[in-house]
């Protein structure tokens, strides 16, 4: 019975060429360890690199924004959620999925939605416009992470939302960056 | 005025600033949690090294593979402070080293070496 469980999962990830995934809370720590153990697979070169940082960019994303929290080990509140990096032959996807709070969720589709209609140019200004500026209330960063990945990916990137219950959405993050 | 001397780490760079040599250099990666905590420190000691003696000259070299966006964010501020040195008389300048192919960073380096008046040469490694 616990083999058959277990065997699930593995052929799932098998299946889907999971290369990694980890579900739990992102503390800073976590991150930093998570991109040494895709050093350790992958190597670092060019175009590991531009996959890495999509993927450092993702996780720092639902650690400061997820609705989901947990304490670290560090006492630091960090948002929960999970990351799944996979290899599908000539590409790899990198994704991130998280709750939102329902209340904040029109606001951040609407803002996915813009992005998505933006070229490279138009990115680059907006971009451009928005580091000159202060960040966005309540931003924990720049405030320019889901630019940043429009533009690493150079648009191969959906961004999605299913309900999840009566207070939150979840929100989710494909990346696809060439190998 | 003491050298500014922080090791790299797997978040962050290697950062080594020294008056003696009138050189700077920021090598590495760089996603820290707090990116512009990190930098202030960089900020101060360029600031204090030009109000001890505005005649200095100062060489800073980026040699980065890879940084988050809120350190492109602390780049910029960075970039623009020794530009203001730079167009307030100061002698400065400025290498950007990318590693040969990658485009990304070959980008950003000729992105500043246009926009700003300090001299900012861009060059693969």
């Amino acid at each position: 019975m616990v083999a058959q469980e277990i065997m699930q999962h593995y052929s799932v990830a098998k299946s889907a060429q999971i290369l990694m995934m980890f579900k739990g809370g992102l503390s800073q720590n976590i991150v930093v360890d998570l991109g040494s153990l895709l050093q350790n697979r992958l190597g670092f070169d060019v175009k590991v690199r531009r996959m890495f940082g999509i993927f450092v960019e993702l996780a720092q994303n639902v650690k400061n924004y997820s609705a989901e929290t947990e304490l670290a080990s560090d006492g630091s509140e960090v948002g929960v959620g999970i990351l799944i990096l996979a290899d599908s032959g000539t590409h790899y996807s990198v994704n991130s999925g998280n709750l939102v709070r329902k209340s904040d969720a029109g606001r951040l589709k609407t803002q996915c939605e813009y992005l998505q209609t933006l070229d490279k140019m138009a990115l680059k200004a907006y971009h451009e416009e928005r580091i000159e500026s202060d960040p966005p209330p309540g931003s924990k960063g720049a405030g320019l992470g889901l630019i940043e990945i429009t533009m690493k990916t150079g648009g191969n990137v959906r961004f999605d939302f299913a309900p999840f219950d009566e207070q939150f959405t979840f929100f989710s993050i494909t990346a696809t960056v060439e190998k | 005025m003491d050298a500014l001397i922080i090791d790299q780490t797997t978040q962050t760079p290697r950062i080594a600033f020294d008056a003696a040599t009138g050189s700077g250099e920021i090598v590495g990666v760089s996603f820290p949690e707090h990116a512009n905590d990190f930098y202030a420190c960089v900020y101060e000691w360029i600031d204090q090294y030009f109000a001890e003696d505005a005649t200095r000259s100062l060489h800073v070299a980026f040699n980065l593979n890879y940084f988050n966006t809120a350190t492109t964010k602390e780049i910029r501020l960075l970039m623009k402070r020794l530009d203001k040195h730079y167009t307030e008389e100061k002698s400065v300048r400025v290498t950007w080293f990318y590693e040969d192919g990658d485009e990304d960073m070959e980008d950003i380096g000729k992105g500043y070496s246009v926009s700003l008046s300090v001299p900012v040469s861009v060059e693969a490694v």
